[in-house]
């Protein structure tokens, strides 16, 4: 299993490197779990990489999991309406304490 | 930077906004579907309103704003731009250009009432109606077509409840430099908006995603009642770096989320309304291509100079060609030789002469962009149906020249509409098409600019402008004169073959104006026409009016420059080459052509010049007047840059005299009209009709 953390603050220039290690992760059959917990700022550069892993993951049948979604990561996501892609927030061990 | 200094270089960046409008929309008459050209008339537009709101005018913000909403319509795809809208987008830009000219205190502010009300109309859903025959006189029930819509002039005529489905597709430079769309849909989500439909269809997989490109598009729906400036308010400052569209929707066809299940099926779009994201969908904006290719349009960075800067260094320079051609002078004088050193300060001085005269330089477009305008006033005026075809525009010439030609260049165009071109009847009756074309072209050719008015009219009816000059006592009446004699009749002044007078033309008192004008830049016209298939009026104009390359000569007592531009070559004649034709009177045999013999010192009224050929320096010139003439004069002294003094304005006109100059030793020498010098020796038709 894969494991990767995100960093905090996901401006283009930390897209770029995410967009990098989440290639090499992605492979056929892979399992990649991506720790999102430290996340305090994503902006539509880090949530496309995001979906876009997702998707690579989804067309080479390896699983995608996002734990711990920080709160910032799941409002990034729901501002832009890919709540149903970025992870179920009912998993958030943040958000069900919130 | 003061106020009013601000204020000048907006008024400027209308002045070429207008410009680039103009450009597109003159784009999108060959090209509807040009996304490139419809956005660069709504970036105009709307640099435009931002400004005049910033600086207060209302008036011109307000119809910007109108303007803007229906070319917004137009990019996103909302409405299909045909003919008739494209005509009322060209009204609408003269209205425009109407409101700059009343802020920069040249006209009065115009009633922009009713095509305010069409304007709104149209983007509120009514079809655009047919330009009336003529519409500056007529009055348009616009309380009739108003009454057929709600009484807020909703987008939606009848569905003001409806919500508002908002499509935003930030393009790359929405992420650059630190922005972040997600703080537009921060805004938006503000008014009450809620994210209902992502396409993410255009998101690559990891191996190829760009992270500084933008891949999703969204839409939105926000509440009916939420006013649309509100939109404009988000999007004014950032509204380049995004295409986006507001439009109201019925509630049966509002979008939805996707679920996780959509995924699951595979489909890469999500539900959403078509009606709220297929223009962005089925018409692609040219966003991405300029993000694939980064700084690939972006123009070179500019500053803005004041023009007495830039005047002061044309004239510093000026003066330095003068102490350089001194200097040589009198080093050669003193008998030291300046090899190297003085051939390289000659290089330097003319590549910063070079400088400075591009510096000065403009884009005749500048001009042309008012054409468009006269033309489609012309001929909504005179009913005709015209097409404007324009050539050459970033042909460049001196911002002197450029300002002065203006007022010339709108006559020929509206003589060229009004006179020249015939009634669609007409026309189809000689089998032409119904549609009048206007040729507009500019070149640079032998040193100087060209530029040409053509028209594929009627041609100059030779017969009755020879008749009225008769009747007119402007020739004698028993006079016989060659075609192209009639033809110059028409620049006599008071001379005019229309049959009515107009507000357009046909009060006679255009044309002589005009060449008197080109006359003054040290420029010509000339005229080429065929009966029945139109005619051509060719402005002929010096690049510059400061600097120029010219022979030195000398003629009796006197010395005198003779522009290079006009001269093929010279020669001293062999005895058998000059044959005498008259009294004081020869001609010249060039390698089996015979040429004219013109003594320059008999034309200017100089004293102890030669009278023989056979003694003097022969030199062919061309001219427009009369072709290729030999100028004779006693003998070629040097060749040089020469700094062109005006006479007219140190002194007054001399005829044969086109300016003065400094030579390097101190004395001043007349530099020869060679144009003139060759009319008034062998045309004494045309001097007369001119004077």
């Amino acid at each position: 299993m894969h494991r990767l953390k995100l960093p905090e603050i996901i401006d283009r220039s930390a897209a770029e490197t995410l967009a990098a290690e989440l290639s090499a992760a992605v492979t056929p059959g892979a399992s990649i779990e991506i720790d999102g917990s430290q996340v305090s700022r994503i902006g539509q550069a880090g949530l496309q990489v995001m979906l876009s892993g997702r998707m690579t993951a989804t067309d080479c049948r390896a699983s995608f999991d996002i734990i711990r979604p920080s709160k910032a990561f799941l409002d990034a996501a729901a501002l832009a309406g890919l709540t149903a892609y970025l992870g179920d927030p009912a998993c958030s061990p943040e958000q069900e304490s919130t | 930077m003061t106020n009013d200094e601000i204020r000048n270089i907006f008024l400027l960046e209308c002045d070429e906004g207008l410009g680039v409008a103009e450009e597109g929309l003159t784009a999108c008459q060959a090209n509807p579907a040009d996304a490139e050209a419809i956005n660069s008339i709504f970036r105009a537009v709307h640099s435009i309103k931002g400004g005049a709101g910033a600086f207060g005018y209302a008036a011109l913000q307000a119809f910007t704003h109108k303007f803007e909403t229906l070319l917004q319509q137009v990019r996103d795809g909302d409405r299909a731009l045909d003919d008739i809208l494209l005509k009322i987008l060209f009204r609408a830009l003269d209205m425009l250009s109407d409101h700059v000219n009343a802020i920069k205190g040249e006209a009065s502010e115009p009633d922009d009432g009713a095509l305010s009300a069409e304007l709104e109309a149209i983007a509120g859903g009514h079809p655009p109606e047919a330009e009336p025959e003529a519409a500056a006189d007529e009055e348009i029930d616009f309380d009739a077509l108003l009454g057929d819509l709600d009484p807020g002039h909703d987008p939606a005529p009848g569905n003001d409840d409806a919500p508002w489905v908002v499509s935003i597709k930030p393009k790359a430079q929405a992420m650059a430099s630190g922005g972040e769309p997600l703080h537009i849909l921060r805004e938006l989500c503000a008014l009450g908006g809620v994210v209902s439909g992502v396409d993410r269809s255009a998101l690559p997989d990891l191996g190829t995603i760009d992270t500084s490109q933008s891949y999703l598009v969204w839409t939105l729906t926000i509440d009916g009642t939420v006013d649309h400036a509100s939109f404009d308010e988000i999007f004014d400052f950032v509204g380049e770096d995004y295409i986006w569209s507001a439009t109201k929707t019925a509630a049966d066809q509002m979008p939805a989320l996707p679920t996780p299940d959509d995924e699951v099926a595979g489909p890469a779009v999500a539900e959403i309304a078509d009606a709220a994201i297929m223009p962005v969908a089925e018409h692609p904006k040219p966003a991405p291509t300029a993000a694939s290719a980064p700084g690939a349009s972006t123009p070179p960075p500019t500053i803005r100079v004041d023009l007495d800067k830039l005047d002061r260094l044309v004239d510093t320079v000026g003066e330095l060609v003068i102490t350089q051609a001194m200097l040589v002078q009198r080093l050669d004088q003193a008998g030291v030789s300046t090899g190297d050193e003085m051939s390289q300060l000659e290089y330097l001085t003319r590549e910063l002469q070079d400088c400075a005269m591009s510096l000065r330089a403009q884009p005749i477009g500048t001009v042309f962009s008012r054409v468009p305008r006269i033309v489609r006033e012309v001929s909504m005026q005179t009913g005709k149906d015209v097409r404007l075809e324009v050539e050459g525009e970033t042909t460049e010439l001196d911002k002197t020249v450029i300002e002065r030609i203006g007022e010339p260049l709108t006559h020929l165009i509206r003589n060229a509409v009004d006179h020249g071109l015939e009634m669609p009847e007409e026309r189809l009756a000689a089998g032409k098409d119904a549609q009048g074309v206007i040729r507009l072209a500019a070149e640079h050719r032998g040193g100087r600019i060209l530029i040409s008015v053509t028209d594929d009219g009627r041609g100059i009816d030779r017969e009755r402008v020879l008749a009225k000059a008769q009747e007119r006592g402007i020739v004698a009446a028993d006079a016989r004169l060659s075609d192209e004699e009639i033809d110059n009749l028409v620049f006599a002044p008071g001379f005019s073959t229309a049959q009515t007078v107009s507000n357009i033309s046909g009060r006679g008192v255009g044309m002589d104006v005009v060449r008197q004008n080109i006359q003054a830049l040290g420029g010509r016209v000339s005229i080429a026409s065929r009966p029945g298939h139109g005619s051509t009026f060719t402005l002929a104009l010096p690049l510059t009016l400061a600097i120029a390359d010219g022979m030195i000569v000398k003629v009796g007592t006197e010395t005198l420059v003779m522009p290079l531009t006009h001269i093929v070559e010279c020669l001293q004649p062999q005895p058998g080459d000059v044959k005498p034709v008259g009294p004081n009177q020869f001609m010249l045999n060039v390698r089996g052509q015979f040429l004219p013999v013109t003594s320059v010192a008999h034309a200017l009224h100089i004293d102890g010049a030669q009278s023989d050929p056979l003694n003097s320096v022969l030199i062919i010139v061309e001219t427009e007047a009369v072709g290729q003439v030999v100028l004779m004069v006693d003998t070629i002294c040097d060749q040089r840059q020469v700094v062109i003094k005006s006479l007219e304005t140190n002194y007054r006109a001399v005829a044969g005299v086109a300016g003065a100059t400094i030579l390097g030793d101190g004395r001043i020498a007349l530099i020869a009209d060679v144009e003139a010098i060759a009319r008034a020796e062998l045309v004494p038709a045309a001097v007369a009709i001119a004077a």
